[in-house]
C-alpha cells in the first residue's frame, strides 16, 4: 500500500507533538523549507525532518542544509525496511532516519547527530523566526 | 601552446537590467567593457546614454538580429492580460523599424526567413544595423539635451561603440542562414567603416565536422573581431566531447581572428589557452544564453560563488563549506575577496554565515508568506562574484603554464569535492580536458 509524503509528514508531527516538541510545517530553512521544524520549549533541542516518499537522495542534499541551522536533523520514509545503501548515505552524514508504516506508526532506526556545519547563530534566527512565525498565526 | 592571442584578454560584462548599473558602477576597475543588447538600448536609450557615458568603458551593442528568425511569440509582450493575440513588443517592433528590416507586417507572426532578403534589401538592412551601434545612444542625447548637464552632454559625440556588430542570425548546419550571414559579413566590410562578427551556432546541432566547416567558412570573411556563442552550451553540464568541439572551434577561429565568447564562465577564460581574446557575461548569471530564453520564473536565488569548484552553490550549502574553518582558512580556502574579507573582519566565519544567509520574510500573492534572502545578501553574492571573476582572469592569463594552473584548479576542486560531493567538481575534469592545448 502506497503511503504518501503527506502521511508521513502528519505522522512526524504527531510524534514530535506527543515528545513535548513544538510543530511548524513547512518551515524555511536557510533557503529551502522543511517539511517540519520541531522546538523543544524546554531543553530547546531543535529537529527539522525532511519527509520523502521517493527520491531519497534529493532529500539528503536538502537535510544536509537544515543540519546548519538545526540540532537534529531527521528523513522519514514510508518502508518498512530500509536499504543498505540509505542507511550508509544517513550514517555518514549524521542525518538520523524515521520510517513510518500503513498506520502511521514511526520508528526510529536512525539516531541523528549533530552536523560539523552546524552553526550557532544560524540555529538561534530559525528558532526566532519559527517563534515569529508561531506568534503570526490566528 | 597558445595559438594567435594579441594583446589583453578582454573582460565584458552584459547589463541585463538596469538594477545591475549600481553594481557595474562599483566594479568599474574589474572589467574592461560594457556590452548592451539592442532591445535594451532601445527600450532605454537616455538612461543608457547617461550611463555608458558616465561609467567610461568601451563598450559593444549586441543587434540581436537573431531575434527575428525565432518562434514569433518570444517577440510577443509577455503581458498576463488576456488578449487573442499578444502584441508585439514595442522594442522589437521599433527595432525592426530602425533596421529597415524586410516584411515588417509579419513581424510576431512569422520568423523572418533568408529568402526575405534579396541584395539590395540586405544591404540596406546591414547598412541601418551598423548604424543604429553608432548612433542610437547619442542621438537620445541630443533629443534630452535640455535635461542633461553639459558634461554628458559634450561626451556624447564619443559615444559609439568600440566596434559595431554586423547583424547575425543563429546557425543550425542546415545552411539556411549561412550564406545570408557571410553576406552580412561581407556588406559589412565593404561598407567601409570598422566592423566585427558573430558567429552564433546551435550547439545541441554541432557536430566536430559542421562545426569545422562552419569556422573554414568564417575565415574566409575580412573582418578581424568575431564574438562567439554557442546556444545552449551550459560549460557545467555540457558533456566533454561537446566542449572539446567549441574550444576546437574557438583555436582554429583564433588562429587568424581575434574571438572573443559572447557568453562564457571559467570554462571560457581558459580558452585563453586556446587562443581566445575576451570573455562577456552578466552579473552573476548569465555565463550561458539558450537560443529561446526561458520566460518568466521570478527573482533567481540568492547563490555563493565558490572558486574552488568554479561554481555557485546554494547559500545553504555555504555553512558546509564552512564548516570548522578558521578566518584565515576561510580565506585561503574559499575567498579572500573584498567581500568576504570586511564580513570576517566584522566577526569570523559565523559573522560571514549570518550576513550571507540573511532573510527576511515578504508576501507573495501566489505562495503566501515566504522566505527570501535580503537585498543585501543579493548585492554581497553579486559584488563577491564580480571580484573573483576578475580574480580568476588574472590568474588564468599569468599562469606560468595550463598544466600548473590545471593542477592548482585540481586541488582546490578536491577540496571542495571532500567538502560537498563529487559531482560538484565532475565539469571541472572535462574542461580541464578540453581546453587543454597540449
Amino acid at each position: 500500500m502506497r503511503i504518501r509524503e503527506e502521511a508521513v509528514c502528519v505522522a512526524i508531527v504527531v510524534r514530535m507533538e506527543r515528545r513535548g516538541y513544538k510543530t511548524h510545517r513547512e518551515f524555511p530553512i536557510l533557503g529551502k523549507v522543511a517539511d517540519v521544524y520541531a522546538v523543544h520549549p524546554r531543553t530547546g533541542v531543535t529537529v527539522s525532518v525532511e519527509c520523502k516518499e521517493r527520491d531519497w537522495g534529493r532529500g539528503v542534499l536538502q537535510a544536509r542544509v537544515y543540519q546548519g541551522a538545526s540540532d537534529y536533523v531527521y528523513m522519514a520514509l514510508p518502508r518498512k525496511q530500509p536499504s543498505a545503501r540509505v542507511l550508509q548515505t544517513l550514517e555518514e552524514r549524521g542525518i538520523g532516519l524515521i520510517l513510518v508504516d500503513e498506520q502511521g506508526r514511526t520508528r526510529q532506526v536512525l539516531d541523528a547527530r549533530r552536523a560539523s556545519h552546524f552553526t550557532p547563530v544560524l540555529h538561534q534566527r530559525a528558532k526566532q523566526n519559527f517563534e515569529a512565525m508561531k506568534c503570526a498565526l490566528p | 601552446m597558445r595559438s594567435a592571442v594579441v594583446g589583453k584578454f578582454q573582460h565584458y560584462i552584459r547589463l541585463g537590467t538596469h538594477a545591475e548599473k549600481e553594481y557595474l558602477t562599483k566594479a568599474k576597475p574589474l572589467f574592461d567593457g560594457l556590452a548592451l543588447n539592442a532591445n535594451l538600448v532601445e527600450a532605454t536609450r537616455s538612461a543608457l546614454a547617461v550611463f555608458a557615458i558616465t561609467l567610461g568603458k568601451r563598450f559593444i551593442v549586441d543587434p540581436v538580429t537573431y531575434a527575428f528568425a525565432l518562434d514569433p511569440v518570444l517577440l510577443r509582450s509577455t503581458s498576463k492580460k488576456p488578449s487573442p493575440q499578444r502584441p508585439v513588443r514595442a522594442t522589437f517592433k521599433a527595432l525592426a523599424d530602425q533596421y529597415m528590416l524586410p516584411s515588417k507586417d509579419h513581424l510576431g507572426k512569422r520568423p523572418l526567413t533568408p529568402k526575405e532578403f534579396d541584395e539590395t534589401t540586405l544591404a540596406t538592412f546591414v547598412d541601418h544595423v551598423l548604424k543604429y551601434q553608432t548612433t542610437r545612444l547619442t542621438s537620445a542625447l541630443a533629443e534630452n539635451a535640455d535635461f542633461l548637464t553639459s558634461e554628458v552632454t559634450a561626451s556624447g559625440t564619443a559615444l559609439s561603440p568600440a566596434l559595431p556588430m554586423a547583424p547575425y542570425f543563429v546557425d543550425d548546419f542546415s545552411g539556411e542562414w549561412r550564406k545570408t550571414n557571410m553576406d552580412c559579413l561581407r556588406i559589412a566590410h565593404e561598407l567601409g567603416g570598422p566592423a566585427q562578427g558573430m558567429v552564433a551556432f546551435d550547439n545541441r546541432l554541432a557536430t566536430p565536422a559542421s562545426l569545422w566547416q562552419l569556422v573554414s567558412e568564417y575565415l574566409q570573411s575580412p573582418l578581424k573581431q568575431f564574438w562567439i556563442w554557442p546556444t545552449d552550451l551550459d560549460e557545467h553540464y555540457t558533456p566533454e566531447p561537446s566542449l572539446k568541439g567549441y574550444a576546437d572551434a574557438v583555436a582554429r577561429l583564433s588562429g587568424e581572428k581575434t574571438v572573443i565568447a559572447a557568453y562564457g564562465g571559467f570554462f571560457a577564460i581558459l580558452l585563453y589557452f586556446r587562443g581566445l581574446a575576451g570573455v562577456c557575461h552578466g552579473v552573476g548569471y548569465g555565463d550561458k544564453r539558450d537560443l529561446e530564453p526561458v520566460l518568466g520564473g521570478g527573482i533567481p536565488p540568492a547563490r555563493f560563488y565558490l572558486r574552488a569548484i568554479r561554481d555557485t552553490i546554494a547559500i545553504g550549502d555555504l555553512p558546509v563549506v564552512a564548516a570548522g574553518l578558521t578566518d584565515d582558512d576561510f580565506r585561503k580556502l574559499v575567498c579572500s575577496c573584498q567581500i568576504c574579507a570586511g564580513l570576517l573582519e566584522r566577526g569570523g566565519v559565523a559573522n560571514l554565515l549570518a550576513e550571507l544567509t540573511a532573510t527576511e520574510f515578504r508576501q507573495s500573492p501566489a505562495r503566501g508568506v515566504v522566505e527570501v534572502p535580503t537585498g543585501r545578501v543579493y548585492r554581497l553574492t553579486r559584488n563577491h562574484f564580480l571580484l573573483n571573476r576578475h580574480t580568476e582572469i588574472r590568474e588564468v592569463t599569468t599562469a606560468a603554464s595550463f598544466q600548473q594552473l590545471a593542477e592548482s584548479i585540481l586541488n582546490q576542486a578536491q577540496w571542495a569535492a571532500h567538502r560537498l560531493s563529487l559531482t560538484s567538481t565532475r565539469h571541472i575534469n572535462n574542461w580541464l580536458k578540453a581546453a587543454d592545448p597540449a
